[in-house]
């Protein structure tokens, strides 16, 4: 596998620039995930390394192969990028064997090939021979994923790969497909609305709006250090609240925060999981709860602070509060900062 | 490095371009012959008294058909659809049935019997015994997908059974009667040999009349495009039902199915008439053919004819369906693949050239090709070109859905495995499309094997269908001579006739 440079690539469609000089690097063997909501542009740039899209300017290279540079560009049948669609686009006219070897050139077909992309795929040897409508969801994917695999592309790039499966299927099929991906050595660009697969499944999120990164870090750099605002709300709940630094000190109406920031007024990031719920009596600081909001182990409680401040916890179900309960509130560990907005 | 992304549409764009003038040189001899006539002997032409009785003629059979046609087709609709009638699966099969009777046959029936018919009210009678299933048709295809909340709502307010019927369900019906109802207006203009039969003179008889006596003249032309001038109207009309149609669809298939009306001391009523009706329509003709075919005295078995009419017309059939299907290939892959204006304009073109009928097809291919390429004048190339300007729609409906199922996903994913654009279409795209072509080229080898008019202008000497054979007996009143090709020709429009059935088929069919 190789390595994918992508450097001041530029998309427009009219006036509407999609992709506006986005540069990124995935390093060879390593899984980056491409992050955004819908209509950010970050499947226009997976279909430029793919091919089927031309760039306006930029290049696009693989390894140490440039496939687009703006003015020419190689065509798709002949980058070797493996392309792994939203629900996996089998062929329907071929079985499961026929879909895996369609890329591989017919003298090199044979069944113990089969046999090892199968495996490779953790797909049992005797589903060979379905029809893809007689697979499952997250069959179907492997499969998918097996066939981009087959003819040994540089990079595979997989488009919302999980956004047609059901939720409980999504977080196993995930993991089933980041073990293959691992497995195969691959070098793989994986795009997704979604914040969970993005930081579970990459080595590297790259986090786009609008037609640029806003942020290229690791999964936990991202959600520990987000660049902005709206990328901390992005990946993960969180409650802004404004405070006034002294001496490396936030001082708010949740209470005193460890925090690396100049003096000043700023806001706060608080996660839910940082927020500790305790008895009110003795609290020094104390919330009312507004809502609950139960999912099975776990609880998501929302309070007003003394100032009407919403803050979101939380909180294992076992000692669930009611709403319109005061409950003692303590914040964990240090917080990031952002610049006062108003 | 090469070039890459979306192949260059060009090419493909001109291949369609080609396949739209040849669809449009019937259209285009007609406007160009009338324009370039002079208005002096155009106006000549036109304002005979002869035009007007055609005109007057025409105009009289179409409202006539079409009115008797929409209350037949909507009346046992509604019989079959809505009501507790028993047997309805099988009342289904016998009222779609006439389809399958080309309308010279059931014509020939008819006079074969009596010369009763030879009139106007006659052939209002046999013309809409023939053509009404096509109101028929898509009335049941409408009643199938309509949910029975409205009419429930309806109910509820107060209205009485058959009110809220008229109110609550009727507007939803009437863009698939008015649908069905031009189409059988279109087919009226067009038909030539059950009004030749008939005695009827419209303006098909009188161009072919005309064709006869003079070859290609300029009066012949102008009957030409007058009953184009008809056709396009109706056709206009059509094109906007069917966009209203569509609308109507929106939301369907959710809601539950209205419950059968029971007929109750009205049953023996409604029985009676549909068995009279499918007395009129299949009992009459079926007679007719077995008594020309058992006491007739002009029967006679030459086989080797019948077997000569029926090898040149499956021969004739198997290659108009091929080039028909060939043409509409890169039409259909324009519309799908490369949606935008000029694909649209071209896809509507082909489907103007399906309204002009058969007899003005034929004698605009037999002028052009007489003074353009004379060499080809009665010749194979022209007589398939003509099938494939009448039934390239046919062909294009099928190909294009099925191209439908063929995503561009699937062709990038393929591209992306190393395949080219050829290796592409050869692996995914053919077999994945390769069952609707199948079922458009079907379609069309069936019209053409019933095919008569043009194939009676344009097909070469000495080749004989079983059309052609059929019409040479019947014309010459040698009726049991006519008949065997006849049951024949019945028998090749039937599977058409099965598939259009099955289709619309009435909801809870009870076996």
């Amino acid at each position: 596998m190789s390595s994918v440079t992508i450097a001041g690539v530029v998309k427009a469609y009219g006036d509407r620039r999609v992709l506006d000089a986005v540069d990124l690097h995935v390093a060879d063997g390593s899984i980056t995930s491409v992050l955004g909501a819908s209509g950010c542009g970050k499947t226009t740039l997976l279909r430029i390394v793919a091919g089927f899209v031309r760039a306006d300017a930029g290049s696009v290279t693989l390894g140490e192969r440039v496939v687009e540079d703006g003015r020419t560009a190689v065509a798709p049948d002949r980058r070797g990028v493996g392309y792994v669609p939203q629900e996996g686009a089998l062929f329907p006219h071929l079985d499961v064997a026929g879909n895996i070897m369609f890329g591989i050139p017919r003298g090199e077909r044979t069944t113990s090939r089969l046999g090892e992309l199968l495996e490779l795929a953790e797909l049992p040897a005797d589903l060979a021979h379905r029809q893809p409508h007689q697979l499952s969801g997250g069959q179907q994917q492997r499969v998918a994923i097996a066939r981009a695999l087959a003819p040994a592309p540089r990079v595979i790039l997989l488009d919302e790969p999980f956004s047609s499966l059901d939720a409980a299927l999504r977080i196993s099929a995930g993991k089933a497909v980041t073990r293959v991906l691992r497995h195969a050595g691959a070098t793989a660009l994986i795009v997704t609305h979604d914040q969970g697969e993005a930081l579970s499944l990459a080595d590297q999120v790259a986090v786009m709006r609008a037609g640029r990164f806003v942020q290229v870090d690791s999964p936990a750099g991202i959600y520990e250090r987000p660049a902005d605002a709206e990328t901390a709300e992005f990946v993960g709940g969180a409650s802004m609240i404004a405070a006034e630094v002294s001496g490396g000190i936030a001082r708010c109406v949740a209470g005193a925060i460890p925090v690396a920031a100049a003096d000043g007024r700023v806001r706060v990031l608080i996660r839910p999981e940082q927020v500790l719920l305790g008895p009110a009596a003795g609290a020094a600081v104390v919330g009312q709860v507004t809502e609950v909001g139960f999912y099975g182990a776990q609880v998501v409680v929302t309070l007003a602070l003394a100032d009407g401040t919403p803050l979101t916890a939380r909180a294992p179900s076992a000692r669930t509060p009611r709403p319109g309960d005061e409950v003692g509130v303590v914040i964990e560990g240090s917080a990031v900062t952002f610049g006062d907005e108003s | 490095m090469t070039r890459t992304g979306r192949p260059q549409l060009s090419p493909l764009l001109l291949t369609g371009l080609v396949v739209v003038v040849l669809a449009l040189i019937p259209l285009g001899y007609v406007v160009v012959a009338t324009v370039t006539m002079g208005p002096h002997e155009l106006g000549a032409l036109l304002w005979r008294a002869r035009v007007g009785e055609l005109l007057g003629n025409t105009l009289k059979l179409l409202v006539g058909t079409v009115l008797v046609t929409t209350v037949l087709g909507v009346g046992t609709a509604v019989l079959v659809s809505r009501t507790d009638l028993p047997g309805r699966g099988w009342w289904h099969a016998l009222l779609s049935a006439p389809l399958a009777v080309p309308a010279f046959v059931n014509s020939y029936g008819w006079v074969s019997l009596t010369s009763d018919v030879q009139s106007y009210l006659g052939a209002v009678l046999v013309i809409s015994l023939s053509y009404y299933p096509l109101v028929y048709l898509p009335v049941v295809g409408a009643l199938a997908t309509l949910e029975a909340a409205p009419e429930e709502v309806a109910r509820s307010l107060g209205r009485s059974r058959t009110r809220a019927f008229l109110t609550a369900a009727l507007p939803r019906l009437l863009p698939a009667v008015l649908g069905g109802g031009l189409l059988v207006g279109l087919h009226v203009l067009a038909e030539f040999g059950a009004l030749q039969l008939l005695n009827y003179p419209t303006f098909t008889t009188a161009i072919y009349g005309q064709y006869r006596s003079s070859f290609t003249s300029n009066a012949g032309t102008v009957l030409a495009s007058v009953l184009v001038a008809l056709c396009i109207v109706l056709l206009l009309i059509e094109l906007l039902a069917r966009g209203r149609r569509r609308l109507d669809r929106v939301g369907r298939g959710t809601g539950r199915r209205p419950e059968p009306v029971p007929l109750g001391r009205f049953r023996p009523l409604a029985l009676l008439g549909l068995l009279g009706l499918v007395a009129l329509t299949l009992g009459v003709p079926l007679y007719s053919l077995t008594h020309w075919l058992v006491v007739g005295s002009s029967t006679a078995f030459p086989v080797g004819d019948l077997v000569g009419a029926l090898v040149s017309t499956l021969g004739l059939a198997a290659a108009g369906a091929a080039v028909t299907v060939v043409m509409a290939m890169p039409l259909a892959w324009l519309v799908v693949r490369r949606r935008g204006a000029a694909s649209t304009v071209l896809e509507r073109a082909a489907y103007i050239a399906n309204a002009l009928p058969g007899i003005v097809v034929a004698l605009a291919l037999i002028t052009v090709s007489i003074r353009v390429v004379p060499s080809l004048y009665q010749t194979l190339p022209v007589l398939l070109l003509a099938y494939a300007v009448l039934f390239l729609p046919r062909a294009l409906v099928s190909v294009r859905s099925s191209l439908e199922h063929a995503p561009v996903l699937l062709d990038e994913v393929s591209r992306s495995l190393g395949q080219s654009t050829w290796a592409t279409f050869r692996r995914v795209t053919l077999p994945l499309v390769s069952p609707g072509v199948g079922a458009g080229a079907a379609l069309v080898f069936l019209a053409i094997s019933t095919e008569l008019t043009a194939t009676l202008l344009l097909s070469p000497i000495g080749t004989d269908t079983l059309a052609t054979k059929f019409w040479s007996a019947s014309s010459s009143v040698q009726y049991g001579a006519a008949a065997p090709y006849a049951v024949l020709l019945i028998l090749a429009a039937l599977p058409a006739t099965v598939m259009l059935s099955r289709q619309a088929r009435p909801q809870e069919v009870s076996r």
